[in-house]
């Protein structure tokens, strides 16, 4: 086909298009997504006993915030990617690392890291919350991809793995509703770093297979 | 004035092109075909120059497959129009699109002189009857890019039509035409490759 035909054949297509959701468009539907892992945690894994007295204590909530908070700044980034010639991602990703850092380091300040009970329980209760928060990540993360397979990602390997890493950090969010377990190394590896990090390198591997364009 | 990919926005500013590329662009948004079309004429000029540049004199691409690369950018182009944010420059979302193909243009010419030289091997191991049988229906579609390998997996073996084939996969039927013929020259290429190694 030549160029001009390709060109005749793209005018007869020619009809308006819908923009890309804004921005707070963008957050109202992060927040619905967040809101709806959560219940659909808290009815598949019901809820702590313990919860209305965690509501009320700020460690709980503050590292709940900060979860929220670097999935934001993961938004952010994805929606800069999903745009060709925006190139403002670099700063926004540095800025979820960050936040991603505090959080690390606000769980390292809780004392003591370690309950103490035998490793053989303490790995076979974490492969337990794991395998639930990947369950409770893995909605969030097909919705990501499915979302921002309408925008165009320049990066689609890097828009993958942060999908992937923010979806993992809703499942946190929502285990954290449901296991009762305070203990910071346990919240801190089987809630939130290792859900994070196998649906991030998911999440790249789909970017590539199904972001390309 | 020629706006360059790396301009600044204040260059951009004072551009007489980023500003009636950027009107006709507001306009094919809302459906006009007139202001589309004088749109995909003028970008196929620009696309044409910077692939020159890109592949052609840097990696030595031939014209027709130059030609390819430009009319794969304007159907990114096409396809991803509503990723323009008409309050933004036009130019620098253009430039990111067609950087977007060149590269991918890149990696594809990279995968197929990987898949010459697997044949290589296979000759100097000393079983070159075992080639023309391995270039089966299946290892061919693999060599194309996913997006090319499933249209023509649905039109070529399911027997869809353009529409149907459209339909299902979300591609504008132009699309599906230009990667039906562009996969088929691929293929072509790819056995007189095969061919040109067995003698």
């Amino acid at each position: 086909m030549k160029t001009d035909e390709l060109i005749q054949s793209l005018v007869l297509e020619a009809r308006p298009v819908r923009p890309l959701a804004s921005p707070a468009r963008l957050a109202a539907a992060l927040a619905l997504c967040a809101v709806a892992v959560t219940l659909l945690g808290a009815w598949l894994l019901g809820l702590r006993p313990d919860l209305g007295g965690q509501l009320l204590d700020r460690r709980f909530l503050m590292i709940n915030s900060m979860l929220l908070m670097t999935l934001g700044a993961a938004a952010l980034a994805l929606g800069t990617l999903a745009v060709p010639g925006r190139r403002r991602f670099k700063v926004r990703i540095a800025f979820g690392l960050i936040l991603l850092a505090v959080l690390i380091g606000m769980f390292l300040m809780r004392r003591p890291w370690f309950s103490g009970v035998g490793w053989g329980l303490w790995f076979s209760i974490g492969a337990y919350c794991t395998a639930r928060t990947l369950l409770l990540g893995a909605l969030p993360a097909a919705a990501g991809l499915w979302m921002h397979r309408h925008g165009a990602p320049m990066h689609p390997a890097v828009s993958g793995g942060l999908i992937g890493g923010a979806a993992g950090s809703q499942g946190a969010n929502a285990m954290g509703w449901a296991c009762e377990i305070d203990e910071p190394m346990h919240v801190l590896v089987w809630h939130f770093l290792i859900p994070s990090a196998l649906l991030a390198v998911l999440g790249v591997w789909a970017g590539r297979r199904w972001l390309r364009w | 004035m020629t706006a360059r990919p790396n301009a600044s926005g204040g260059d951009l500013k004072h551009s007489a092109l980023e500003r009636e590329l950027s009107g006709w662009m507001t306009q094919a948004q809302q459906g006009d075909g007139e202001a589309y079309r004088a749109l995909l004429e003028k970008l196929s000029q620009l696309a044409r120059r910077y692939v020159r540049h890109a592949l052609g004199r840097r990696r030595g691409l031939d014209e027709g497959d130059c030609e390819d690369v430009v009319q794969e950018i304007l159907l990114a182009v096409h396809g991803k129009r509503h990723t323009h944010d008409p309050r933004r420059f036009f130019l620098p979302w253009f430039y990111a699109v067609a950087r977007y193909k060149v590269i991918d243009e890149i990696r594809r010419l990279s995968s197929a002189r990987q898949a010459v030289s697997y044949t290589e091997e296979l000759e100097i191991a000393g079983r070159p009857e075992d080639i023309g049988a391995r270039m089966d229906v299946q290892r061919l579609l693999r060599g194309l890019p996913h997006k090319q390998r499933k249209i023509l997996r649905l039109v070529k073996l399911a027997g869809l039509s353009v529409e149907e084939t459209s339909g299902r996969t979300g591609y504008s039927q132009a699309d599906v035409r230009v990667s039906v013929h562009r996969a088929l020259k691929a293929l072509r290429k790819r056995m007189e490759l095969a061919g040109d190694e067995d003698r």
